[in-house]
């Protein structure tokens, strides 16, 4: 396969450069782009108060606490009489997992490598609820930034019907463009998946009626510390 | 009843007026068109009008496009060596038939039994559910839209929403016949039901295929646009994950994606941003609990090297939005099976004929009035209408034209160097038409071999004083 693999890249690369490339008068790349959307105030407070007005749009709970022991409360009340749930090895909410250690609350082991993976994700897929952090939000589309790398499991912002995201206050930006300026390389660089998550799982396909809760999950909360 | 159209290994493109007079007289089909296409064009055009400035906008993204397209094999490269460095196994495919040989083997080679894809047009190019299925090996299309089209043997009909034909009654009687589910027309129900099915899918898959939106080259990342979560759930939990890519894909930097990706959700959705946009740079780390151990990039040429250099280039800047689709009014019309391969619409006016050879396309340049509203809505400004004109030239020049329309324009051309027998023309035309033309001043049939042009519209009739007419009584004082 390799070597029909290496004429074919042959091939096709060949015939892209066999004539003049088009384009030759295509405009230089700009020093800055516009953003696609503008963003008055940028203190955190206003980024917020703009994030919880895009996500909530999208059917998304924004809970903003006032400290980290109100969130801690917020996210117990959230899981409810759960007594198992599927979430990151590392929570960014300091005496979380104790917290659910406490209250008698398990969480499923998150892995899911190798060669055998049918009972561990159909163990994981019985999880109502996924807690995760978040490496960023933005405020502009409600989107939140997550990376998947050892101790943060692609399955628990994925298969759960609910979605619980734990967002410290400084990991907002305005928008896309602002994060990709600031930190996109550097969290690009170490994780092989980074998921840009704009409110919960939805589709439009029948006669393009909005539907939330298809394949990912129905309800997405994020709790503000 | 389902909805059934061709076998999808038939083109049909050249069946063209016959497929959209079936079209037009199919209710179910215009009703499910007109609620479809309503929605889309008012979604976009709200989205469009909140960003900071749409015109700038769609100039910044056709120039990062054009960009990508003028530096695109040094790109090809850039991205192939950043993926091979984290592992990645790029194979390139000349045509449908080596891309699909390749996924196969990548199965076999990994002991590959059930197969779960997300939603891919390239993979509609080559056919690739059947070349697998033929192979021996079960794959579900996970895209509900898609998955519909999968259990109803139908093809999309649309980029976006591939089942953008059907109503949801026939969704209903499709999901009771084939899932058993209860009656119900909820789209709700419908698509819960999907998900219930879904799930034992995607948990037992050993194998993820997805296309990709954009390839940027800088960082070497696939980012798959999606808002059901099927493309995440196919490239995190199954073992092995395939990307299938057309080689136009490619964008030099995060900040052209920036741009990009924005531009398709809002015209393709009228959404800031879809449910999910993915950044994939490889398969899973050694330590990562979850992720495929296996990626394979496949880079399919079929056909677009061929353009490449070509006067259609600027086709290949497309990103697959589909809002010249939901804009255009003869997709509103007659629907996307009508144009008889992959691509509907006006981009696929333009690329099906340039993909699969002119002759076996011929009426599609044809098929637009050329009134400019795919250029409006094109997220990256592609002039459609201009390349359409100079795919009916090239038509002509290769002797593809109808001789009645030949002999009718060479008559014009002899009767317009006389004024005398332009006049006369014009008078007979008068009289002609107006003879014809119905009690609602429309003439419905034209006689004879001018009957085609009557067969899906009406003409009208010319009037009754020519502009000389009207313009000598006006000289002499006279009133009309």
């Amino acid at each position: 396969m390799n070597n029909q693999a290496h004429s074919s890249r042959d091939r096709i690369l060949g015939a892209l450069r066999a004539k003049k490339a088009p384009f030759e008068s295509a405009s230089a790349r700009p020093s800055a782009y516009m953003p696609v959307t503008a963003v008055e105030h940028t203190d955190t407070d206003a980024l917020l108060i703009r994030f919880t007005a895009e996500l909530e749009r999208l059917t998304g709970k924004v809970h903003v606490a006032s400290s980290a022991s109100d969130a801690l409360e917020t996210v117990m009340t959230l899981i409810g009489d759960d007594r198992t749930v599927l979430a990151w090895d590392v929570l960014p909410l300091p005496g979380l997992r104790e917290t659910m250690q406490a209250h008698g609350i398990s969480t499923i082991d998150p892995h899911a490598r190798g060669d055998v993976r049918g009972e561990p994700l159909a163990l994981m897929a019985t999880a109502r609820i996924g807690i995760t952090g978040a490496d960023a939000a933005l405020a502009a589309t409600g989107t939140l930034v997550i990376a998947s790398n050892a101790a943060q499991s692609r399955t628990a912002s994925l298969l759960p019907p609910v979605h619980i995201t734990l967002l410290r206050r400084d990991r907002l930006y305005a928008r896309l463009e602002d994060w990709i300026a600031r930190d996109s390389r550097e969290v690009m660089n170490n994780a092989r998946s980074v998921a840009f998550i704009t409110g919960p799982s939805r589709t439009s396909d029948i006669e393009m009626q909005p539907i939330i809760g298809v394949h990912g999950p129905k309800v997405l909360h994020v709790v503000v510390f | 009843m389902l909805t059934k159209t061709e076998s999808p290994e038939m083109q049909t493109s050249n069946a063209f007026v016959h497929n959209s007079a079936i079209a037009l007289h199919n209710p179910t089909l215009q009703i499910a068109l007109d609620r479809g296409t309503t929605n889309a064009v008012n979604n976009r055009v709200r989205a469009m009008l909140e960003t900071t400035d749409a015109n700038a906008l769609r100039a910044q993204g056709r120039a990062s496009r054009l960009r990508a397209l003028h530096n695109l094999p040094a790109l090809l490269e850039q991205a192939e060596a950043k993926l091979q460095a984290r592992g990645v196994t790029i194979l390139w495919a000349v045509d449908g038939a080596e891309c699909n040989q390749h996924v196969i083997d990548i199965a076999q080679r990994h002991g590959v039994h059930k197969i779960a894809k997300s939603k891919s047009m390239a993979t509609e190019e080559t056919h690739l559910d059947h070349a697998l299925e033929a192979a021996g090996l079960e794959v579900v299309e996970t895209d509900l839209g898609e998955f519909v089209v999968q259990i109803a043997h139908d093809t999309p009909s649309h980029i976006v929403f591939p089942i953008l034909h059907m109503t949801r009654e026939q969704v209903r009687d499709l999901f009771v016949e084939k899932l058993h589910m209860p009656p119900s027309d909820d789209p709700e129900q419908l698509t819960a039901a999907a998900r219930e099915y879904m799930r034992a899918q995607f948990t037992s898959a050993d194998m993820g295929i997805t296309g990709a939106n954009f390839v940027i080259a800088e960082t070497g990342t696939l980012a798959i646009v999606s808002n059901e979560g099927n493309a995440r759930m196919c490239s995190s939990l199954p073992r092995v994950h395939v990307a299938v890519v057309g080689i136009e894909k490619v964008i030099e930097t995060l900040d052209d994606f920036a741009t990009l990706v924005q531009l398709l959700t809002r015209s393709a959705t009228g959404q800031r941003l879809t449910s999910y946009v993915q950044m994939i740079n490889g398969p899973a780390n050694d330590n990562d609990s979850d992720g495929p151990d296996q990626m394979y990039v496949i880079f399919l040429d079929n056909g677009r090297s061929g353009i490449y250099s070509t006067t259609y280039a600027e086709s290949l800047a497309c990103i697959r939005c589909g809002a010249c689709l939901n804009t255009c009014p003869v997709y509103q019309n007659v629907g996307g099976h009508a144009y008889g391969w992959v691509y509907p619409g006006p981009i696929g006016a333009i690329i099906t004929p340039l993909l699969t050879g002119i002759h076996n396309a011929a009426p599609l340049p044809h098929a637009s009035s050329l009134c400019g509203a795919c250029k409006t809505a094109c997220p990256v400004d592609i002039d459609i209408p201009d390349m359409l004109l100079k795919l009916r030239g090239d038509l002509v020049a290769d002797g593809d034209s109808d001789p009645m329309v030949t002999a009718g324009i060479k008559a014009w051309a002899l009767a317009s160097q006389n004024p005398r027998m332009f006049e006369l023309g014009g008078k007979a035309a008068s009289l002609a038409t107006r003879t014809l033309a119905g009690k609602d001043g429309q003439i419905h049939k034209l006689p004879s071999l001018l009957g085609n042009w009557t067969q899906n519209r009406d003409f009208p009739p010319f009037a009754k004083k020519s502009f000389h007419d009207l313009w000598r009584d006006r000289q002499s004082g006279k009133s009309s």
